[in-house]
């Protein structure tokens, strides 16, 4: 896993902006190491680095990330190396290192009552749980998605919304809208404030940017939720994706090891260290 | 049928009140329903209620010319509409129009002002509950002007993205 296998890119699909989803298959014969929702590939564009990316990919009934023999990811170019991998094409190769990092808490959700939370590109980790979710919904009691954007324009994977909220409860918020805008206006804590939880038998996933993750843990506590129901995927300054290069180090944790996603009874005490 | 005393000592914003207080703020309000598309309040004009959202949502907006309405906040059930009966000069800041059929109590906001005047310990309570819903209001608008969810690079990596 530590070096990178050469992939190439399958299909690209552009998605909001600077934003694409690709899917990537490897050039050699060896089946993919199975990948687990919310997992990390360090995706390396050739001549210009290597990022941690979190794989967004359809998922099979076992849960794994993989569809066929791919892996599928979307990212935003907001660096040289993100804008590097924006710019491939299919065809265009690359090189892939992964899946690293411990996942959702697949197993912990049976039978509970999942409320997923999701804020701008978060929305990509949690779409393979949601997948996972769909294709096996008769193990979980009640799944709700609530997703928040910046505006109605800005929102990932607009089919896959429509197909969810067929079967599941999706409510979507954003800051700004037009007129034509039939969802709500606002902030997504404002949704989960009147929201309906079972306290004792629900567990929330969360994903999104930092600032809107403490909020919404604040809104749950509100409702009740104790922090061992709370789950959220950190990623920051992963490097070495192993545990070794020490970049991500957060108090005790590797990010890249110990998560990305992690109960957040177990980093509340680190989790407003503005100092980390 | 429910009267108006029952959903006004049920809602958030009167638990557990006094029940001479509401009593009295709900002698001051009113059933009202709207239709799709109604105004419950229009810029600018005087702020004379404000209401208790039962059922239905509504979006708080404001107007620009020639354009169509900016929505700048939505509101559903349990929701409040409507503080400019509290502050002078008592005129309505923004428009709120419903976006479904609504089921709300409109409470007279210059009826509950007078007996506050008279009736301070009322006035108190009131005004802290409003206040903890104004404090909600405030801290949601200041998320929306974080612009969190900016495509603009981030401080720190986030799922999906990084700086490098």
């Amino acid at each position: 896993m530590n070096t990178p296998r050469l992939f190439t890119v399958t299909d690209r699909r552009d998605e909001i902006t600077a934003t694409v989803t690709l899917e990537l298959q490897p050039l050699d014969d060896q089946p993919l190491p199975v990948a687990r929702p919310g997992q990390f590939n360090m995706l390396y564009s050739f001549g210009a680095g290597e990022v941690p990316i979190s794989l967004s990919g359809s998922i099979n009934a076992s849960d794994s990330v993989r569809s066929a023999d791919r892996y599928t990811h979307t990212l935003r170019a907001v660096g040289k190396t993100t804008e590097a991998l924006a710019r491939l094409q299919v065809g265009d190769q690359l090189g892939v290192r992964g899946p690293f990092g411990r996942g959702w808490p697949m197993d912990q959700l049976a039978g509970k009552k999942v409320v997923v939370i999701a804020g701008g590109l978060g929305l990509a980790p949690l779409k393979p749980l949601l997948e996972a979710l769909l294709a096996d919904i008769t193990h979980y009691g009640h799944v709700q998605l609530f997703y928040g954007g910046k505006r109605p324009e800005e929102l990932l994977y607009p089919e896959s919304l429509i197909h969810w909220s067929e079967k599941i409860e999706v409510q979507l918020s954003v800051d700004q809208a037009g007129p034509d805008w039939r969802g709500h206006v606002g902030v997504i804590t404002q949704l989960l404030a009147s929201a309906e939880m079972d306290p004792d038998n629900t567990l929330a996933v969360i994903c999104g940017p930092e600032i809107m993750m403490r909020f919404t843990i604040q809104a749950l506590q509100k409702q009740g939720l104790p922090d061992t129901a709370l789950y959220l995927s950190m990623e920051r300054n992963m490097h070495c994706a192993v545990g070794h290069c020490g970049h991500c180090q957060w108090g005790p944790h590797f990010i890249c090891k110990d998560g990305p996603v992690f109960c957040y009874a177990d980093i509340a005490p680190w989790f407003f260290q503005r100092e980390l | 049928m429910k009267t108006v005393a029952q959903f006004v000592s049920e809602h958030s914003l009167f638990k557990g009140m006094k029940p001479d207080q509401v009593d009295f703020i709900a002698s001051c309000g009113q059933l009202r329903r709207f239709a799709e598309g109604d105004y419950l309040t229009r810029e600018n004009d005087p702020a004379d209620f404000f209401y208790l959202l039962l059922e239905g949502h509504a979006v708080i907006e404001t107007h620009q010319h020639n354009q169509p309405p900016v929505p700048l906040l939505s509101l559903t059930d349990n929701d409040i509409i409507g503080w400019s009966w509290l502050i002078p000069p008592y005129r309505y800041q923004f428009d709120a129009r419903a976006l479904s059929r609504l089921r709300t109590v409109r409470l007279d906001g210059r009826c509950i002002r007078a007996k506050c005047d008279t009736d301070p310990a009322l006035g108190f309570e009131l005004l802290k509950r409003l206040a903890a819903v104004l404090v909600q209001r405030i801290h949601g608008a200041r998320f929306q002007l974080l612009d969190v969810y900016s495509a603009d690079p981030a401080p720190l990596c986030r799922p999906g993205e990084s700086l490098r």
